[in-house]
């Protein structure tokens, strides 16, 4: 019979007591665990997005500085991508002969829906969402240009590249495999006519539902002899790119887009990114705010109760712990047991609490904690409002919760055992 | 020649209640040889449980003194007090207080687990402690589960734990009839016919008194000049 086995048995004599403490105790527990949830879960996702943002912004720049010297030609006004107006592929001819001009690549790129044309869009509080269904999309290449290797995908997985003179073949993004269950070497059909898959590439944040054909393919499966719907320019001299795109403009009343408007572009998403960063910046602090009062508020009244019921249960014993002192405890062994008691109840406290908090967390994170504002966004940017990210409890959450309960027990317990430790024997033994 | 095993110099306590002080004791001089088995009696008020009390390093006095096996024990701290609670004092209560969550064997374990005994050591001897107070078969049995007088052999029992020079015992039979009364009392004798442990009884049962070897006197707390001899002829006898 050692102080640990008395210990539990004192723990458990009085269960509806101690039951009511532990489940009480637990429950501060497990909203101490739901708060923390929650804030490291929103924390998380704020740095995942300033870390995605970042790579988008890089990988963008990247692609602007490397594309530096080419103009990217369209048809005037519309909604070109779409099914709107068409160049003439002829012009892509006509442009290259311009001065200062090294290549102009004709190309043709469609979106495959799964209802021709179908397009939705809709406003949430979040701010515009524009949903395109397409399935993937065809980039017809001109492959006799000297620089198709610009415009091709780099990273060949499987298989080759498209080459000057190819006809019938296509490579596939490695997403589009799946796609079209099909590798190096199968038949897959574009509206009604095969071609063979002679390559797969590595998928890339722009490419990932992207195939490639030569461009009279391409103007084939679309039934658009002789049209393209962009045209990519090289200029010798990037210092001349906005001067040759303001004659193609002017001379053949097409639009295009430069280094600049891209850069224009690239600013304006930094910004928006930056507001959205911002914003779920502000919510974080906002949670760490009211977290941290709760937090307090729950480990206050954590304390307090096991003090009170500690107290009660010294004073309840007072008679036990003056024959304990007569038959030659010393006042520290029973200092040592009441921690223990208090510790021992912590502990299962904070059991129970890492239990409830385990199943309840989220609807508890939901009840205690903000949501956050809406985010207006300008028309344009088609991103969602920031959300609260979902709680996610980690065993080092359950074991630093377990760690508080324990300490909680024990400081809860160190007044009441100490003012046992001191009780005169003579006047405990007398204590009815 | 006998040795002295407890002995008091001047004993004096005195309380205040409501500005008045009343004298609890009164310069108790008390000697009792090893292996004593002793009665105090006295009415009710007399200052039997205060004695007592400050014998068994449970109170202490306002003045003078107590020397057991030659400790003054008014001079000593808390955790010198518990020690000498410990190894040189075990008590009997008139309420028998055992630990109402623990079984007779347990009880009886209970002082030992504050000194450097063996766990297995205690369990033995704690077994044959109660063999000793005739309850072998009801070791196991939590307090609330025993008769008045088996739950005053377990107490007695848990006194003898650590081996003490002196038992303590404050009116032992005040719970009981007096036929189980009766009984403790040649217990407690066959006890110190059989371990030569010193016993000093504070009862103010004249019948039970007369079990003893010895009775002395205490009246308003002050010890009376008259000793009487008991029933008990002990060891000596």
């Amino acid at each position: 019979m050692g102080m640990l086995s008395r210990v539990f048995r004192n723990v458990v004599r009085k269960k509806v007591r101690t039951a009511l403490i532990v489940v009480a105790l637990g429950f501060c527990m497990a909203i101490l665990i739901s708060i923390q949830a929650s804030i490291t879960a929103n924390q998380e996702s704020l740095q995942e997005m300033k870390e995605e943002n970042a790579k988008t912004l890089q990988s963008v720049a990247e692609e602007i500085n490397r594309t530096a010297s080419i103009i990217e030609v369209f048809p005037g006004g519309g909604m070109w991508e779409f099914g709107g107006p068409f160049i003439n592929e002829s012009i892509a001819y006509n442009i290259s002969s311009i001065e200062g001009v090294e290549d102009a690549i004709p190309i043709l790129e469609r979106f495959i829906f799964p209802n021709a044309g179908n397009m939705t869009k809709e406003s949430t509080d979040g701010g515009e969402v524009i949903h395109f269904m397409a399935l993937y999309k065809v980039e017809g290449i001109q492959l006799n240009s000297s620089h198709i290797d610009r415009i091709l995908p780099t990273k060949i997985i499987k298989g080759r590249n498209l080459k000057k003179g190819d006809s019938g073949v296509v490579i596939l993004s490695q997403n589009l495999t799946k796609y079209f269950d099909a590798g190096v070497g199968d038949t897959i059909t574009i509206n009604g006519i095969y071609f063979e898959v002679v390559g797969v590439f590595e998928s890339t944040l722009l490419t990932s539902r992207t195939l490639y054909m030569s461009l009279s393919d391409a103007q084939r499966v679309f039934n658009l002899t002789g049209k393209v719907s962009k045209i990519n320019v090289y200029v010798e001299d990037v210092d001349r790119v906005e001067e040759i795109a303001n004659e193609i403009e002017t001379n053949y009343g097409l639009n295009t887009i430069t280094y600049l408007d891209k850069m224009n572009s690239l600013l304006g998403m930094r910004e928006h990114m930056k507001e959205r960063e911002e914003k779920m910046a502000r919510y974080v602090d906002q949670l760490q705010s009211i977290g941290l009062q709760e937090f307090v508020t729950t480990l206050t009244a954590a304390s307090v109760m096991v003090l009170f019921i500690m107290l009660y249960a010294v004073r309840e014993r007072t008679k036990e712990i003056g024959i304990l002192k007569a038959i030659g405890f010393t006042g520290n062994s029973i200092l040592i047991q009441f921690l223990l008691e208090g510790i021992v109840i912590g502990f299962m406290g904070g059991v129970v609490g890492a239990v409830i908090g385990g199943i309840a967390t989220p609807m508890l994170a939901n009840i205690l904690l903000p949501k956050p504002k809406p985010i207006t966004t300008p028309i344009g940017y088609a991103t969602p409002g920031i959300e609260a990210a979902n709680p996610i409890v980690t065993p080092e959450m359950i074991l630093l919760v377990i760690g508080i309960a324990v300490l909680l027990g024990g400081l809860g317990s160190l007044y009441p055992a100490w003012k046992a430790s001191r009780k005169s024997p003579v006047e405990a033994i007398r204590y009815e | 020649m006998n040795e002295v095993v407890l002995k008091t110099v001047n004993l004096t306590k005195v309380y205040e209640r409501g500005g008045k002080k009343i004298h609890a004791l009164s310069d108790v001089n008390l000697q009792i040889n090893r292996g004593d088995y002793v009665a105090i009696m006295g009415p009710s008020g007399s200052g039997k449980t205060t004695l007592l009390n400050i014998l068994g390093c449970l109170d202490k006095p306002t003045s003078g003194s107590v020397i057991i096996d030659g400790t003054d024990v008014t001079k000593l701290d808390e955790k010198g007090l518990s020690e000498i609670r410990r190894n040189k004092i075990g008590f009997v209560f008139q309420a028998f207080n055992l630990i109402p969550i623990l079984s007779a064997i347990e009880n009886v374990e209970l002082p030992m687990e504050c000194t450097k005994i063996p766990k297995y050591e205690r369990r033995k001897r704690a077994r044959q402690l109660l063999n000793l107070v005739g309850l072998s078969g009801r070791a196991e049995h939590r307090p609330h589960e025993l008769s008045a007088g088996e739950q005053q052999r377990v107490a007695i029992a848990r006194a003898l734990a650590n081996k003490p020079s002196i038992i303590l015992a404050d009116e032992p039979t005040g719970n009981l009839d007096s036929k189980t009364g009766e009984h403790i009392m040649k217990l407690l004798g066959l006890l110190n016919y059989k371990i030569g442990t010193t016993i000093i009884v504070v009862t103010h049962d004249q019948k039970m008194a007369s079990l003893t070897g010895r009775i002395l006197f205490l009246e308003d707390g002050k010890l009376l000049k008259k000793e009487k001899k008991g029933t008990y002829l002990g060891r000596k006898g």
